[in-house]
Parts: structure tokens; sequence; C-alpha cells
């Protein structure tokens, strides 16, 4: 049977007595790939942090893997993410940054080799020695999903990964989204995109305005 | 956390903490060379940090102390906040206990390049007990002062800053904070002591807090 990985239980959260996040209920099981729709505002990266436990909920529970968030831990421990808005160093190379955040975030030594090899997984194996303040924005996508996939974590966050890609860009992803799933990997994935999202979904959170409006199964 | 990975720390730290306060670093520290420069033939060091001692229905400004305490705040501003709510996520396998404590360490290193420029510029010094203690202090200060950045808006820790000086030289027993000033300092170590351990309290309770943040600000 498919086991429960994520829940949020009548989640809220007010910022400055503004209501952001309105009672999101939602369950996530192992080895899918969920969706998560909506305009901007609508909530869906504030739902991915206060998974992740950079958001403290006003009130309601966050359980990732049985412990619950800012209660029995203060972070997600087994998840990784890509957020564009948390950065890397810009005057390192992607090789440089990866080996840094593994060192400091696992205590562990890392090889060139294998980083490059993280590299090469999500395409950027030909800008290995380009420091990051030269990459497009494209490529900064690129290295976000590869910060993500470091830990080799089972849950993974993409925020707005299609922003910035190309149409080439956007088949890679849907490759890489597909090929995780059958690493076993759960996925929970934002977008715009409604195309792309039905592409690599098998279940939609359609967000507004700081709820869940709508779901749908795939 | 093993110490080669804790260097590793600082270092990457360093870093994004110099991409923010490089600018603001180089003009307090033209500023604090120019007031040290004036003050050396002027009055030494003990002019510098003397202070004030209000007389009754008069108020005067020690403009020099006023700078000389007021600045490292203002080059640390909203950094600290910064340092800590958008490049700690991505590292959050780190305890951020450590995390915030490889900060201060920086904002030390920091501080001691002004308090060698305070205490070599203007010449003689024979205050070593009173300079000892004022880097202590306005180290801790400055951490209270990074610690609050974290819970209010920077507009706000500015003005609690500015309060607090001001109310340091408008009162001449104004507790703890009147030893930062030379014309009122006790060298008693008991009451240097007393004081210290207040501060590092404070700065103790303010860490404790560091667990309620909320990791939502946006990059400048």
């Amino acid at each position: 049977m498919t086991q429960l990985v994520v829940e949020l239980r009548n989640v809220n959260k007010k910022f400055r007595g503004k209501h952001v996040l309105h009672n999101i209920n939602l369950k996530v099981y192992e080895n899918k790939v969920y969706g998560f729709s909506g305009p901007n505002g609508a909530g869906k990266t504030l739902t991915f942090k206060t998974i992740l436990g950079f958001i403290k909920p006003s009130n309601g529970e966050v359980i990732v893997e049985g412990k619950r968030i800012r209660k029995d831990t203060m972070f997600a421990e087994n998840i990784g993410f890509s957020m564009q808005e948390y950065g890397v160093l810009g005057d390192k190379t992607a090789t440089e940054n990866l080996i840094l955040l593994n060192m400091l975030n696992n205590n562990a030594e890392t090889s060139d080799m294998s980083m490059q090899q993280l590299l090469s997984y999500v395409g950027l194996d030909h800008h290995n020695n380009d420091k990051i303040k030269n990459y497009s924005l494209g490529m900064k996508q690129r290295l976000s999903i590869a910060v993500a996939l470091l830990n080799d974590n089972d849950i993974l966050i993409f925020d707005e990964p299609t922003n910035a890609l190309d149409d080439s860009g956007q088949e890679f992803l849907v490759a890489l989204v597909n090929d995780l799933k059958l690493k076993g990997k759960t996925i929970l994935i934002s977008s715009h995109d409604k195309t792309f999202l039905n592409q690599v979904s098998d279940h939609i959170f359609k967000f507004n305005e700081g709820t869940i409006v709508g779901e749908q199964v795939l | 956390m093993k110490l080669q990975h804790y260097y590793l720390l600082l270092k990457r730290n360093r870093i994004l903490y110099w991409e923010q306060i490089r600018l603001k670093f180089v003009i307090v520290t033209l500023v604090y060379v120019m007031l040290l420069l004036q003050g050396r033939y002027q009055q030494q060091f003990y002019g510098i940090f003397y202070g004030v001692v209000q007389a009754p229905n008069d108020f005067v400004m020690p403009v020099q102390w006023f700078l000389m305490m007021l600045l490292p705040s203002i080059v640390v501003g909203d950094s600290f906040n910064q340092l800590v709510k958008i490049e700690y996520p991505l590292l959050n396998g780190v305890g951020l206990g450590m995390y915030v404590f490889s900060i201060f360490q920086i904002i030390a290193e920091m501080l001691f390049m002004f308090w060698l420029l305070w205490i070599l510029i203007p010449g003689s010094n024979h205050y070593y007990w009173f300079s000892l203690i004022l880097f202590l202090n306005v180290n801790l200060g400055t951490f209270i002062f990074s610690l609050i950045s974290l819970f209010l808006p920077p507009a706000i820790v500015y003005f609690i800053a500015i309060l607090l000086t001001m109310m340091t030289i408008a009162d001449n027993n104004l507790p703890i904070l009147s030893q930062f000033m030379l014309s009122r300092f006790d060298s008693n170590l008991m009451v240097n002591l007393i004081n210290t351990v207040i501060l590092i309290l404070i700065v103790i309770i303010l860490f404790s807090c560091i667990r309620l943040i909320e990791f939502t600000q946006i990059r400048k």
C-alpha cells in the first residue's frame, strides 16, 4: 500500500492580519507527482515553505514522514527543494557550489566526479567551469534543480521550475520528472503552465487566494 | 560539525556578508579615520570616547561619540537578516544556532577592525580596561541589534538603536549603556561583570527565539 508522506491538516497562516493560507488540507502519498496550479499569490509557494518548515502555520499541523514540522523538528528532513529565491554563490562554479552545499549539509566529502554527473543529469555538464553569475536564468533554474537533487531525498519540491525554461528546457523537465518518478521519488511541483502540469502530474491541487479550490486526479 | 566544515561555513558566509556591507564598510571606515585623525590632534583617545556628562537644564550632543557608537549598527544594517532568512534555507542541514554563531563571528571580526582603528589612530591611550570592555560591549550590543532585526522591520530597528544612543547621551546614569562612555565609565570589575552578564543574557534570550523566525525575506 502506498504510504502517506506529507499531510497538511487545517493549515492557516496570517501575515500582519492578512489571511494568506486558508484551511489547507492535503495528503501526499509516496511515489506520486503532485501538481500545484494557480495564479501568482494563490498560496502555492507559501504551502511549500510551510511543508519545508520555513514558515510556521498560525494554526493547523504539517506532518512530514510522521514528524510534526516546527514541533517535533524545525525543518522537514528528507525533502530536496528548488526555489529560485534561495541563492548560491555567484562567484563560484556550479561544481564548487554543489560540493560546498553537500559538505556543509551532510558533513560529507564529495568528489568532483559525482557533482559533474549530477550537473550532467540536469543538462549543465558543458558549463562546469562557468561562474554562476554568468549563467542565464534557464541555467540557474537547472542548477536549482540540481541543488534539490543533491542529497538524494525521497521527496522533492520544485517551485515554478518551468519559469525561464525554453521549449527544449521544458521537454528536459518533463523527462526529468518522469525519470525521478521511476526512481521512486515523490514530487510536488508548481507551475503556471497547465499543459506541463497535466503532462507530469498524477494529481493536481488548484490554488486560489490562499486556499485549495479544486483537485484533479489524472 | 567538523572544524574544517565550520571554516567552510565561515568562508561562505564571509563572502555573502561582505557582498552586502562592502560599500557601507568603506564609507564608515573613511568617516572613522577622519574623525579619529581629527581627534588625534585635538583630544586623543580620551576626548573621542569621553562622551558627555550632562549638566542640569543643559544638553550637549557628543557628536564624535554618537557616531562611534552608532556606525557599526549602520554597517551591519539588514545584512544579518538577509544572511539568515535568504541564505540559510539551502543550508538547513547545518544547525541554525551554529549558522547564526558563524555570522556573529564575522561581525565580531569586522568590529575588531573598527576597534583597532579606535585604539591605534588616536595616539596615546592609557584606558586599556575601558577599551577592552568597550569592544566587548559594542560586540554584544551589535549582536542584540542583529537579532532584533530578525523580528522587526529595519526602520524600527534603526529607530531603537538611535533612541537608545540618544537616551544614553541624555541620561547621565542610564544603566549598562552609560558604561559605553569614558566620562561615566566605572572601572569596578564587579560593575563591568554584571553589565556584561546582563548583555550576554539578552543575547541568549534573543538567540533562543531564533526558532520562531520565518524565512520569508525578499532578496535585495
